[in-house]
């Protein structure tokens, strides 16, 4: 027995797109690369992160380090499996920098983006992994970085697969470059799906009943703001949001509730272009809703949501093809305008 | 792309076949994933205000620095580290220090050592020109906490180290 509403519910539409406008979603996407996602300048402690346990006990003759709590590793991800100390200098370097951009400007091109995203991936990786080994964890470019790996994974396996037929140094196809786009949109939506059922997990499914207590976290949000650049704080986000949160609950929960439900309707980024839009669009309006509400910002997820998601030149582009198609179509003749009705006579 | 609703009777091998397939069951398996690898960068399950307390008793944290006047001092321009990434690195500091990263559960003395130690690396990554400008005499960590419990509302503010400002030496006068 088969379910139409369910079937209509799921239903996927086949997501493709031209040339130009994935173009386009590189160039974008290697701006976000180079001017938000790499940290170009770590501070000098980011090079003392401990070295992994692993190199710390080959160091010792293979014995385990006698290390007391205090000397206990902080190094988080990629930190904690290689030494990445030297990056803090190399990402520092102008020819390193040079070298980067000019890669990244082949890998818009579409040139053997396998070798040509490496070293962004590499910088990328490295220096978020030190940034976030310095003892706190920031979320504001693990995005980037899970969608930079994810489309240099789609890159090297297509070209594992097609080794006979296109080097590794050429133009990708089509279908691969698609791939490349879907899977982008696909890390993204996996993202907030993962943040998501994470609240849920962790309030064990209670996180809405518990959103009155938000109000702590605004003023939270918007003191700390305020001690960090030393300006004063705006009275209607320290007081009026937070009273308005424990005067008004039920209108808070749905509020933030709605912020929940969209991070678990992020799998439909995956579900057609239309969807994608819409759902791009929705989670853009809440990411600045909250910065608005909480001076949270998260603007490399919403450039990655307008450049994959939303893709407003590729809605251009679109339209103008359609339009040249329908020009085409009518053999170039301007139609009448149907103003009023023809008379028959 | 066509999808469509197992039929019945129901099989497991089919059902897992067809979320598998389908883009948002990919895209879901990622997710979920990413919430059992937890945040080792580059991946992360993004777990930004996920903990909610519970109404009843519920607090939130921060972090201040200020000058011998009990001034606030503007973190990120002076240490080029902002409030709430300060108060991360500080109780990373106390989870080595004291074995535990809630600064209220802390002996005394290894709090104190903790809040030292996180000045005396603040102090490594100063503007020197910006920390000029404000001219303290004295850094003050300090951690206030907002906390409401079964509806009594309450707002405290604890001092966790000093630190005197090494003063810049007067220039002598030229002959």
């Amino acid at each position: 027995m088969k379910s139409p509403w369910l079937t209509a519910l799921f239903r996927t539409r086949p997501m493709h797109w031209g040339s130009a406008e994935m173009l386009i979603m590189r160039l974008l996407f290697a701006a976000v690369l180079l001017w938000a996602g790499i940290f170009w300048e770590l501070p000098e402690a980011a090079a003392q992160v401990p070295k992994p346990e692993w190199l710390a006990m080959m160091d010792h003759g293979g014995a385990e380090t006698m290390a007391g709590p205090e000397s206990k590793s902080s190094a988080n991800g990629l930190a904690a499996v290689v030494p990445l100390g030297w990056m803090v200098d190399t990402a520092r370097s102008l020819v390193i920098q040079v070298l980067t951009g000019l890669t990244l400007i082949l890998y818009v091109a579409g040139m053997a983006p396998v070798l040509t995203l490496l070293p962004a991936l590499i910088l990328m990786t490295g220096t978020g992994a030190l940034r976030n080994s310095m003892g706190d964890i920031s979320h504001h470019t693990q995005l980037v970085a899970m969608v930079l790996l994810a489309q240099w994974i789609v890159y090297l396996t297509a070209a594992i697969r097609q080794r006979r037929e296109r080097p590794l140094w050429l133009r990708p196809a089509h279908q691969v470059q698609e791939q490349a786009v879907f899977w982008s949109l696909l890390t993204i939506g996996a993202g907030y799906f993962a943040s998501g059922i994470t609240k849920l997990e962790a309030t064990d499914f209670a996180w809405i009943q518990r959103v009155p207590s938000m109000a702590l976290q605004v003023m939270k949000a918007v003191w700390s703001a305020s001690y960090s650049k030393g300006e004063p704080v705006s009275g209607f986000k320290a007081v009026t949001v937070p009273g308005w949160i424990l005067t008004y609950p039920n209108a808070a929960r749905l509020f933030f509730g709605t912020g929940l439900l969209l991070e678990l309707l992020g799998p439909m980024l995956v579900m057609g272009r239309r969807r994608a839009f819409w759902t791009g669009l929705a989670i853009i309006v809440m990411h600045i809703g909250i910065s608005v509400v909480m001076d949270i910002e998260f603007r490399n997820h919403i450039f990655l949501l307008a450049i994959f998601a939303v893709n407003i030149p590729g809605l251009i582009l679109r339209s103008r093809r359609k339009a040249a198609a329908t020009t085409e179509a009518d053999g170039g003749k301007e139609q009448p305008l149907k103003t009023a009705p023809q008379s028959s006579a | 792309m066509t999808w469509e609703v197992p039929t019945r009777p129901f099989s497991f091998p089919a059902a897992a076949k067809a979320f598998w397939r389908h883009p948002a069951g990919l895209c879901a398996t990622l997710a979920v994933v990413l919430v059992v690898i937890g945040d080792k960068y580059p991946l992360s399950n993004f777990p930004m205000y996920s903990n909610l307390g519970k109404i009843e008793d519920t607090s939130a944290d921060l972090m201040l620095v200020t000058n011998e006047a009990d001034r606030p001092l503007p973190m990120s321009k002076l240490f080029n580290v902002g409030s709430a990434q300060g108060k991360k690195r500080f109780e990373s500091i106390l989870q080595k220090v004291a074995g535990t990263k809630e600064y209220e559960d802390a002996p005394p003395d290894k709090r104190r050592a903790a809040g030292e130690a996180f000045l005396a690396k603040l102090w490594e990554a100063r503007d020197g020109d910006d920390v000029e400008a404000f001219s303290p005499r004295e850094f003050r960590l300090k951690i206030r906490t907002v906390a409401m419990r079964h509806g009594v509302f309450s707002d405290t503010t604890t001092e966790i180290a000093t630190m005197t400002v090494p003063q810049p030496q007067p220039k002598k006068p030229t002959p």
